[in-house]
């Protein structure tokens, strides 16, 4: 019982990275931008976090750093892929080898210095709940954040006029843009909001799991939230369910070999794809019979103006 | 006047043929690193092998994070502009054996592996499981729990006789030892590294080990001592890793590669480099060593080792100690002494008994 708990709890734990990551994706494919460039700017938020954490040991000042900056390396994305209108897919993916060689560059005289990692704080009456409460709530700070950014996300894309107009952003900028609303606003908006969350997911790295600096500290972890923002609907609670089970997985990889059983690492390293693919396919099956769209209709679209469709 | 012409011409002929003959003067060195060159361990130590090649006048040009996959096409664009190549993963192996035998000018060198040709590939490596078996042994004396921790990068045979070497050395002074293994598949992860050494932890193991390219276990420990008092240590792999965790560092296996590097790129410059010899070098050669101990390691640790260690250097320890001296496997099957040589240990696939880990 007590593996089993601490199989959950590495899962949280291994989760948190993806769960920004994916929130990040959520938010800016909902308003129909894509964004393969999460790979990118989480190593640039792990290495402006690391950096600013090393500067002035402040959690909070590295976490908003991170945040900033990655924001701020989005609207690159955003000046290519909506203001030039190039392809959302090649800017994206120069995105990521944008921060993977920013992050080495200015990363390559950091390694070897640490950081003092964030502390857990249980939240005091719920960590003594059988099994949820070691597992939910006896994390650092940041896991708990991540589930008010849970809350928070959902709560903009689907109880806010904001969050219409993102979501519609998505569906059908041409309507939006007859009803006045500036497309190029409103995505610009998500795209950094989102690129915040990104970079949040990759300062856990240096701030929680591997509290030193070390190229590609993401271990390639970006990739896997660019799948699981599909694998989750975009949407942001199922994000969450999908962000656990992928840690799930990350964590059972290593746990299994404790327990003496012998499944393919390489399996479970595919996983996570497999399973994207299984869901993607079923759901979308089930949806067409029923008529539904999920997937945001505009995603990738480049939008312009006065054109018709 | 013609007869002048013709003896300078014949002259500088002459003196441009024996400067040929005579090799280089300035070797063009290749190289595949498999992390970043500056991951703190493994592909670190070979930089700055390659690196200190640079003081003798040699051109060196490597490619970092270099994919396993890719090797074939990535040496062979290095063969095309160097002299002589290296190749420092074990993976890299097959795709270097087909650019040897595209670009048959050029000096292909594998670490770490066991294939070769007969004109101008080979191999080498550093026979790392004399110092693991010496940090076992401090292993063995400083654990309380008698439990060691193994962060495993992939099962090779490399990696293998390295997790026996440390084990047998720490059954040496402590029979009661069990080591535990976790696999992490991957030569450098840290996210994955980082949980598999608290893993490890929880799973009462004082001694953590690594055998990947980043020091995860060395901070893993000396967070857990600082933050909830435990009594862990840590050892260190390929490079020094003790400014990473400095109050829990015991000690580590390291590398030193320029020699080994100087060595053969001397033999290119001078024209005496030859195949089939495949380089194996250890503690004696100084191409494996043990690393800074800890500031905390107990004195009468140290010299235990350093006995150990000196008794090796005198020739008392063959090279293939302890192997040499007979192992039992896990299953029970004994392996008698001196049945142990280069090539058993290059097909090493067993755990000795006392490992416990998926093999």
């Amino acid at each position: 019982m007590e593996f089993f708990i601490q199989i959950l709890i590495a899962a949280v734990v291994m989760g948190t990275p993806l769960l920004f990551a994916t929130l990040g994706g959520v938010i800016s494919e909902r308003a129909g931008v894509i964004n393969l460039g999460m790979e990118g700017l989480m190593l640039v938020g792990a290495l402006v976090a690391f950096v600013v954490m090393l500067n002035t040991e402040n959690y909070f000042y590295a976490v908003a750093a991170a945040a900033l900056a990655s924001g701020l390396v989005s609207i690159i994305h955003g000046v290519v892929c909506l203001m030039l209108r190039a392809s959302q897919i090649a800017s994206g993916l120069a995105l990521t080898f944008f921060g993977t060689g920013l992050s080495g560059l200015f990363g390559d005289k950091l390694t070897g210095e640490t950081v003092e990692p964030l502390s857990r704080i249980p939240i005091p009456g719920l960590h003594a709940i059988p099994v949820l409460g070691p597992v939910l709530f006896n994390h650092d700070v940041l896991v708990y954040f991540s589930y008010i950014c849970v809350g928070l996300s959902w709560w903009l894309l689907y109880k806010t006029r904001l969050g219409l107009n993102i979501r519609s952003m998505g569906e059908a900028p041409e309507v939006c843009d007859s009803l006045g609303l500036s497309v190029m606003g409103y995505r610009f908006f998500a795209l950094i909001v989102g690129g915040m969350l990104v970079g949040i997911g990759g300062a856990y790295f240096p701030l929680a799991l591997t509290p030193f600096w070390v190229d590609g500290i993401t271990g390639g972890r970006g990739w896997i939230a660019v799948a699981l923002v599909i694998f989750a609907f975009w949407d942001p609670v199922k994000a969450l369910g999908g962000a656990y089970l992928f840690g799930l997985a990350l964590a059972l990889e290593l746990r299994l070999q404790v327990l003496g059983i012998e499944m393919s690492p390489y399996f479970l390293k595919m996983l996570p794809f497999v399973l994207t693919i299984l869901v993607l396919t079923l759901v979308t099956i089930r949806n067409n019979r029923r008529g539904i769209q999920v997937m945001p209709a505009a995603l990738g679209k480049v939008f312009f103006r006065g054109e018709k469709h | 006047m013609k007869k002048i012409i013709a003896l300078v011409v014949g002259a500088i002929i002459l003196i441009a043929a024996s400067i040929s003959l005579s090799g280089k003067e300035n070797v063009k060195v290749g190289y595949l690193l498999v992390g970043p060159k500056n991951d703190g361990g493994w592909s670190m130590r070979h930089e700055q092998g390659f690196q200190s090649l640079t003081k003798y006048g040699h051109k060196v040009s490597g490619i970092e994070m270099a994919p396993e996959a890719e090797a074939a096409k990535l040496l062979g664009k290095l063969a095309r502009k160097n002299d002589i190549v290296f190749a420092t993963s074990f993976g890299y192996m097959d795709g270097m054996v087909k650019a040897a035998k595209k670009h048959p000018d050029t000096i292909f060198m594998h670490a770490t592996g066991y294939k070769g040709n007969d004109t101008n590939m080979d191999n080498y490596g550093c026979m790392s499981y004399q110092a693991r078996y010496l940090t076992g042994i401090a292993a063995g004396l400083m654990t309380k729990t008698n439990k060691i921790g193994v962060v495993g990068s992939h099962p090779i045979p490399e990696i293998v006789r390295n997790i026996n070497a440390l084990t047998i050395g720490a059954q040496s002074v402590n029979p009661n030892i069990e080591v535990n293994v976790i696999w992490i598949n991957s030569w450098f992860d840290p996210p994955k590294d980082m949980d598999a050494a608290k893993a490890l932890l929880d799973g009462g193991n004082d001694i953590l080990y690594t055998t990947t390219d980043s020091p995860s276990v060395v901070v893993v420990a000396q967070k857990a001592w600082k933050r909830d008092g435990k009594e862990v240590w840590s050892m260190g792999n390929d490079a020094p890793m003790g400014l990473n965790g400095p109050d829990r560092y015991i000690t580590g296996m390291m590398f030193h590669w320029s020699g080994v590097y100087k060595q053969l790129v001397d033999e290119v410059a001078a024209g005496t480099w030859k195949p089939n010899r495949r380089m194996n070098l250890g503690l004696k050669q100084n191409c494996v060593a043990l690393s800074p101990w800890g500031i905390n390691v107990p004195g009468k640790v140290v010299n235990t080792v350093e006995t150990v260690k000196t008794t090796w250097l005198d020739d008392e320890l063959d090279d293939f100690y302890p192997f040499s001296a007979g192992v039992t496997k896990r299953d029970g099957t004994k392996v008698p002494a001196d049945t142990i040589k280069r090539r058993e240990l290059d097909t090493m696939n067993y755990f000795v008994q006392g490992v416990v880990g998926a093999l």
